[in-house]
């Protein structure tokens, strides 16, 4: 740490020190007005170069401004208009007649911190969302709503269902354990995306592979709020985050009320919209055969097509169905779910001040009966200019939301679970004389066709989960330019929430297995996080050629979570849900206190508006580890079209950067801690604390390293942007390589040494791979253009190293015939599983009962993120209206399609009703090599040989995820009545639809599906996930 | 300007102390204690020990000796002997992470001044590594468990020969007796201890029986010895007051996270997947044994007890017809045998067999009878007396010996040892599998990943060293 003081020191002793002291300044006016209309221009920034000294032109379009007398230039900036320098001189007076600049390469990007900087001068790539872009994708989500409109940006959706969560990687994996997901910024405040899963700490599974879909918390986000998202998309660009940025950020600026260019204003903006939402895809399945078994076998050596009627079998391989008695079970459980959004927005401001308020309401009911999602928020913006010299600004978002999510996954209560399960000749729901629905029999209890699985329909009105979540997080920031070269900014910021979740599993359900007579669960996650930033920067010119700028900076971060769960089982009175019904209780609580400190320097040169040079260094301490870190970065860009003179070549800059950023440790893992463990087998719950009244303690399975400090990504990065014609075509294009070693993970060792895994630095993996993004005007006349955006990625990821002699290990469980493995040289997350027996020319052996064999070691089954992506956005404008359309491609990657394997099995898939007859197997004999010619039943066929009952193997169910869809199309017009412009500035309509069509291989739901969702670290299973939707949204906004 | 220079500078070391300063502290968990007491880490190894010997294990060893029946999924890939590398790591992490890590820590937390908890905790330790090396043949133990080390080396332990684990064994029963005779203990296990609520002569008595049976397991290597042992540490256990009422059980309760494991399969979280095998079920149909009632229950659409024959499973004429694991083994709250007195009847009758016939039918006999009391509640009838259990020395045979043994041994993993020992009762490979009944478990993933030092036996047919 020492060093760097000297280091910053001797920067400023020997930049400032050497400075001449401020003699008189002079005062030069002027009036500044456009080329185009010859209107004056008001809120021109006026800055004089290499001092933090600026003012803005007044309602006259005219500035004012004290020059210290050793400046000369003076320059301009406004948006859309050329940046221009003038060279003082003797004047007192300069006029200005600013040229338009249709070509945006002064564009201002947020980059880290909430630093400002023109586009022209980053080293590094980085991509602008607008917030139109995203609230105009119809998501609530603000991170489904950044999918496929970025290259780099991998997002993945869970589920369809109401509040669900959806996950976001940016240049894909670098980390084995933790968290994988970018910083999520507002207004230079890190928020919290936490996916909270709700779990008990003697449950002693992996609850992301059942319960409930939780969201992430960057569904708290009004995404009608959001003005732009700065995508920051690697280590060089987020390198000031230190320790927190190895996975990128997102950098989300709200929207102000402040419109550039005019000097005060009011606005009222009403929007309204209605959405219709449907199920867009589901498993095929058959209606022909009923409940049974028997049926598809052989005997001897003639096909029986159909079974015996066997109540007490959860199989369809029973005899042919009646046709007045078979039921599309889904067709009946599905509705059209909806979602009513209505919001108010304030907006005032003069010169001074501005003050932006929205209020907005959200409610859903889902595709599933019984779910439902709302969300009220509230956000201020608020701006006010003291004095020349200081400036105060907040930004303040309150949050209620919550609802009622439903079971999915490897869950008896699971939706998709018992519905696609049930036979054909079952109604889940069938109202007679004797019962009032189909759900429960005349007598109260539940109704199904299958002693060990929930009835959805029961399920989804006695199963709920109620998630009920207050939400405060915002900034206050104050600016002051107290020297002409020093600019100081104090950022406090806070994020603070309190989930409070209930979930009911009433008498009479079958989940949870070992709570027979139902169960009540209540579960509080409390997360306080406080931020604070102070920075200070300094300017200076060196000579006509050279500026510089210097940032210095020092964070404070301090996180409590709080996580209190409380379990009431065996209950008595039905339908009463209050702890004290239950005459077995658990409780299980923690909290974690993680505070961070991190001391930056930020060091800008420019020379000649031709080459930028960036070096930055940031050390962090946090109280996880017991060391200081230290990453540094740098970045070159050079504006080579400069020198090519090329009326068709705009603009062209190449751009080199290289950094480290670094991933911290979980708190407390310095030493070793004793544990209340519970004991499982796998197979069944197992034993646990307390026992018969007693507790018990024993040393914890997991070593921690006294030495652990954050683990480093190194990453190197080369791009060209470059702009033809006008800035009418634009396309960047980068190259990166990121490798991150030292990374923390949970290193298995051997049992035998009386510990199972090692919290440790070990480790390495790279990502390579480029992001290309382009957008063109292919047509423009007066009344209509076409616009082409279109963005394209591919990460190639690498395991390069687990730790000695650790060839591959399990980042988080998952199925017994099916896990996402960390394997060294093959990409993070590969799906690893039984593997069926073949020879050399990769052909199945087949053994004499005529199925493959089991191969006795388990294997890559194969990667689950997609070999590229891109994103094809074509817009046609004609007069007032606005024809939109995303195509989202996705090649490539796999899932374990767990559900089509288990349907097969049970004989529900509607391809495994083709049962009067037998199969061969395509293969070789074990026993000699030839041909197989042995004849297996349909039963084997499919419950085996494609499904997972038996010797099966789970490369049965590996498939390819690839699609193409229409994420999203939406036609909107702006209508202007000139009679009541007065009352009602302008009304917007428009239609948006989701997902209306979607093209994959894909057997079952919509493939864009995440069992573990955004909480879980793995991907690709889909084990009876809940299933995606398609939407029509039709909105009204109304500018007062 | 100076002066600003050095008020900034100034200021931005304060604050940077000031960091320093802000991120000292909260190193040490909440949420988790450094350190525990005796008793919390008794109860601990005593669970860890209910979960290691009636949970997979025990299911594992019954399937085999056909006691039950591997139905479907995972068991019955058991039950085809198809089992794989890494199917068995669960019950290896029991063995050491959690039970054997912490005999240790018990055994150092107890140190000098609390002899009673350290004796037990050796005896677990006993019954911990008996299961590893009954099961793997060499494992890891003189070098194994000292991961908290932080070395390398700690991490991959050597295997010791699994003759020096029997006799490694053997003075860790010796050392836990004098431990156990000791009276000056500052704190006495009491509650915590599930198994004997402290009591020290109890466990003395289970050390002799413990030593017993790993002296009875050598009969392949050298007989004599094995059986001169094994009556040598009986006539320890009877002069240590050993009775009817000193069995060492596993405990179990009504709650679902203390449910017998039997239970929890069978009955609430794998239905189906295990029911009564034919060829016990036959056994005990065969002289209409009054503990038939007790050890299963009737099947769906039959009134008589039937097992499923090992590996016909799938035949749909057996299905639910076939009786589940009954009352007396799989309740909530069953207690499942461990090592108990009617074990130390059959050892006694097994050792004298070959010297004393006379002496090897009354224990054999005494077996029997108190078997069916504990059981049933009552003595068997005179008629079954007298067809089953009045043996003389004349009519006793070591079949009889083993086959009864292995009837009032269900549910423990000493049945699959004795199997191997004597090869009684006589079984016949399941039907479908395509190998023989495996004579070990299968090799452990984990291990053959992570400790380059182990000893990796990837073959379930090669028996381990004293089965040779």
């Amino acid at each position: 740490m020492r060093q760097l003081y000297n280091l910053l020191l001797g920067f400023l002793l020997i930049g400032w020190i050497a400075s001449p002291s401020i003699a008189q300044d002079r005062t030069i006016s002027g009036k500044v007005t456009s080329a185009k209309d010859n209107e004056i221009l008001i809120g021109v920034t006026v800055m004089v170069k290499g001092t933090t000294i600026a003012t803005a032109t007044d309602f006259n379009g005219m500035y004012f401004l004290k020059v210290p007398v050793n400046k000369d230039v003076l320059v301009f900036t406004f948006v859309g208009m050329k940046k221009t320098e003038l060279t003082i001189g003797t004047s007192t007076a300069l006029d200005l007649v600013m040229q338009e600049d249709g070509k945006g390469l002064d564009e201002v990007v947020v980059t880290a911190i909430a630093l400002e900087k023109t586009s022209k001068s980053l080293g590094y790539t980085t991509q602008t969302v607008t917030g139109k872009e995203v609230s105009g994708s119809g998501e609530q989500n603000v991170i489904q709503g950044l999918s496929s409109k970025a290259a780099g940006v991998y997002v993945q959706g869970s589920s369809g269902t109401p509040g669900s969560s959806s996950k976001i990687l940016l240049r894909g994996n670098t980390t084995f354990e933790g968290s994988n997901q970018p910083l999520i910024v507002i207004d230079g405040l890190p928020i919290s995306n936490e996916t909270d899963n709700t779990s008990a700490s003697d449950f002693p599974f992996n609850q992301n592979l059942q319960g409930v879909q939780n969201g992430n918390r960057g569904l708290d986000i009004n995404p009608d709020d959001i003005e732009s998202i700065t995508v920051l998309k690697g280590p060089a660009a987020a390198a000031l985050y230190g320790s927190q940025a190895a996975s990128g950020a997102i950098i989300i600026t709200t929207k102000k009320a402040r419109i550039k260019g005019k000097s005060k204003g009011f606005g009222v903006i009403f929007s309204s919209s209605i959405e219709f939402q449907k199920v867009n895809k589901l498993p095929d399945l058959q209606t022909k055969y009923g409940q049974g078994t028997g049926g598809g076998t052989i005997s001897n050596g003639v096909p029986v097509e159909q079974g015996k009627a066997n109540p007490a079998s959860p199989n369809s391989w029973g005899p042919l169905t009646k046709p007045d008695s078979a039921w599309d079970n889904m067709e009946e459980f599905f509705k059209t779910g909806h979602i009513y959004n209505n919001s108010i927005v304030l907006n005032a401001f003069n010169d001074k001040s501005s003050l932006r308020v929205s209020l907005a309401n959200l409610k859903q009911d889902g595709t599933i009966p019984n779910t439902d999602y709302t969300r009220n928020t509230v956000t201020i913006n608020a701006d006010h200019r003291i004095s020349d010299k200081f400036t105060f600004g907040t930004q303040l978002s309150y949050v209620n939301s919550g609802g009622t999510l439903v079971q999915n996954g490897s869950n008896l209560a699971g939706v998709m679970l018992g519905l696609t399960r049930t036979p054909a000749d079952f109604r889940l729901d069938d109202p007679n004389s004797a019962r009032s629905n189909g759900w429960t029999n005349g007598d109260g209890t539940q109704r199904s066709w299958f002693p060990l699985y929930d009835n959805p329909q029961w399920s989804v009105r006695n199963n709920p989960f109620t998630t009920d979540l207050n939400r405060i997080f915002g900034n206050v920031n104050f600016k002051a330019s107290p020297f002409s070269f020093m600019d100081l900014t104090y950022r406090l910021g806070t994020d603070v929430y309190t989930d409070k979740r209930y979930s009911i599993f009433a008498i009479g359900s079958n989940q949870p297995a070992s709570a027979p007579n139902g169960e009540i669960n209540q579960n509080i996650i409390t997360y306080n996080y406080v931020y604070q930033d102070i920075l200070a920067t300094f300017k200076k010119s060196f000579g006509k050629d050279i500026d510089a700028s210097l940032l210095l900076g020092s964070n404070l971060q301090y996180t409590k979570t709080e996580d209190q769960y409380l379990r009431g089982r065996d209950l008595a009175v039905p339908d009463y849900f209050n702890l004290s019904n239950a005459a077995n209780l658990y409780a299980n609580n923690s909290y974690s206190i993680l505070k961070k400190s991190g001391f930056f320097a930020d060091l800008n040169v420019n020379y000649k508006e031709i080459l930028f040079l960036n070096v930055t260094g940031r050390q962090d301490r946090w109280s996880s580890f017991n060391k200081t870190i230290t990453y540094p970065s740098t970045s070159l860009a050079f504006v080579f079209s400069d020198f090519l003179k090329l009326d068709w070549f705009t603009f062209g800059k190449a751009r080199i950067a290289y950094a480290q950023a670094g991933k911290g440790p979980s708190p407390y893992r310095t030493q070793n801690y004793y544990a209340k463990p519970f004991f499982s087998d796998g197979f069944t719950d197992g034993l646990g604390f307390p026992y018969l009244s007693q507790n018990g303690f024993g040393i914890s399975t997991t070593l921690n390293d006294p030495n652990i400090k954050p683990e480093t990504t190194s990453s190197a990065e080369f791009g060209l942007d470059l702009r033809f014609f006008e800035s009418r075509l634009k396309i960047d294009f980068s190259y990166y390589n990121q490798q991150s070693k030292n990374i923390i993970l949970n290193l298995p060792v051997a049992s035998s040494s009386g510990f199972r895994s090692l919290y440790t630095n070990s480790g390495s993996m790279e990502n390579k791979g480029i992001e290309i993004f382009a957008t063109g005007t292919a047509i423009k006349r007066k009344d209509f253009t076409w616009d082409i955006g279109v963005n394209y990625s591919r990460n190639r990821n690498k395991v390069l190293s687990l730790g000695n002699g650790v060839d591959e290990l399990a980042p988080e469980e998952a199925f017994s015939s099916a896990q996402a493995f960390a394997i060294v040289g093959s990409p993070y997350g590969a799906i690893y599983g039984t593997k069926w027996k073949r020879n050399n020319e990769d052909q199945l052996l087949i053994g004499s009962n005529g199925l493959p064999q089991l191969e006795a070691s388990k294997g890559n089954l194969g990667n689950p993120y997609p070999d590229w992506m891109m994103g094809l956005r074509n817009t046609f404008t004609f007069k007032g209206i606005r024809l939109t359309g995303l195509l989202d491609i996705r090649q490539g990657g796999v899932a374990w399609n767990g559900t089509y394997a288990r349907l097969n099995r049970l004989g529900r898939t509607e391809e495994s009703s083709d049962r009067n007859r037998t199969y061969i197997i395509e293969g070789v004999k074990a026993s000699d090599g030839t041909q197989n010619n042995i004849p297996v039943s349909a039963n084997a066929y499919w419950a085996t040989y494609q499904g997972d009952g038996g010797s099966y193997a789970a490369e049965n169910a590996i498939q390819d995820v690839s699609w193409v869809r229409l994420r999203e199309l939406g036609l909107s017009y702006t209508l202007k009545i000139k009679s009541i412009e007065k009352y009602i500035k302008s009304i917007d309509l428009a239609f948006v639809g989701k997902n209306l069509w979607l093209s994959t291989d894909y057997k079952g739901v919509d493939p864009e599906t995440s069992l573990t969702g955004a909480g879980s670290n793995i991907g690709g299973f889909d084990y009876f996930n809940n299933p995606g939707i398609k939407s029509f949204i039709f909105s009204l906004k109304a500018n007062f | 300007m100076k002066k600003i220079v050095i008020i900034i500078g100034f200021l931005i070391l304060t604050i940077a102390q000031g960091c320093k300063k802000f991120t000292e502290g909260d190193k040490i968990s909440p949420n988790s204690p450094s350190q525990v007491t005796a008793p919390l880490l008794l109860s601990d190894c005593e669970v860890a020990l209910f979960a290691a010997y009636g949970g997979n294990l025990s299911r594992y060893c019954s399937i085999l000796t056909q006691q039950s029946s591997g139905f479907t999924d995972q068991s019955f890939i058991v039950e085809q002997y198809k089992m794989v590398e890494g199917d068995a790591d669960g019950d290896w992490q029991t063995l050491y992470t959690a039970g054997l890590i912490n005999t240790k820590k018990l055994i150092e937390k107890a140190g000098s001044a609390n002899p009673h908890y350290a004796g037990i905790a050796k005896i677990l330790e006993v019954i911990f590594i008996g299961a590893a090396t009954d099961l793997w043949g060499d494992v890891p133990y003189s070098n194994a468990l000292k991961g908290e080390d932080g070395t390398e080396a700690s991490r991959k332990p050597f295997y010791d020969k699994q003759e020096d684990v029997l006799n490694s064994m053997q003075a860790k029963l010796t050392e836990a007796i004098a431990d156990l005779n000791n009276p000056k203990n500052i704190i006495l296990p009491a509650t915590d201890d599930f198994i004997f609520g402290g009591d020290e002569k109890k466990w003395i008595r289970t050390a002799y029986m413990l030593k017993a049976r790993y002296a009875l397991r050598l009969t392949k290597k050298n007989s004599a010895d094995a059986y001169t042992n094994t009556l040598k540490y009986l006539a320890d256990a009877y002069a240590a007051g050993l009775s009817d009422a000193d069995d060492c059980n596993l405990i179990f309760g009504v709650n679902a996270n203390e449910y017998n494991q039997w239970y929890a399969f069978t009955k609430v979280d794998r239905e189906g997947y295990i029911r009564m095998g034919a060829k016990l079920v036959n056994m005990m149909n065969a002289i209409s044994d009054p503990r038939l009632p007790e050890y299963c229950e009737l099947g769906t659409d039959t009134i008589a007890y039937i097992g499923g024959p090992a590996g016909e499973a799938e035949i749909i004429t057996y299905g639910d017809k076939v009786s589940v694991i009954g009352k007396y083994y799989a309740s909530p709250d069953s207690k499942m045998p461990l090592i108990t007195f009617v074990e130390a009847k059959f050892m006694e009758a097994e050792a004298k067999f070959g010297t004393d016939k006379a002496g090897s039918a009354t224990a054999y006999n005494a077996a029997i009878i108190s078997h069916i009391l504990k059981v049933t509640g009552k003595s068997p009838d005179a008629a079954y007396v007298t067809a089953n259990c009045s043996e003389t020395a004349g009519t006793i045979t070591l079949e009889k010996i083993m086959n009864q043994k292995y009837i009032a041994m269900f549910t423990q993993l000493e049945v699959y040892s004795d199997w191997r020992r004597t090869g009684l009762p006589t079984l016949t490979k399941a039907t479908g599998a395509t190998t023989d009944i495996p004579r070990r478990m299968v090799n452990i993933l984990e291990e053959r990943q992570y400790n380059v030092n182990a000893t990796i036996i990837q073959d379930i047919m090669v028996p381990v060293w004293w089965d040779k």
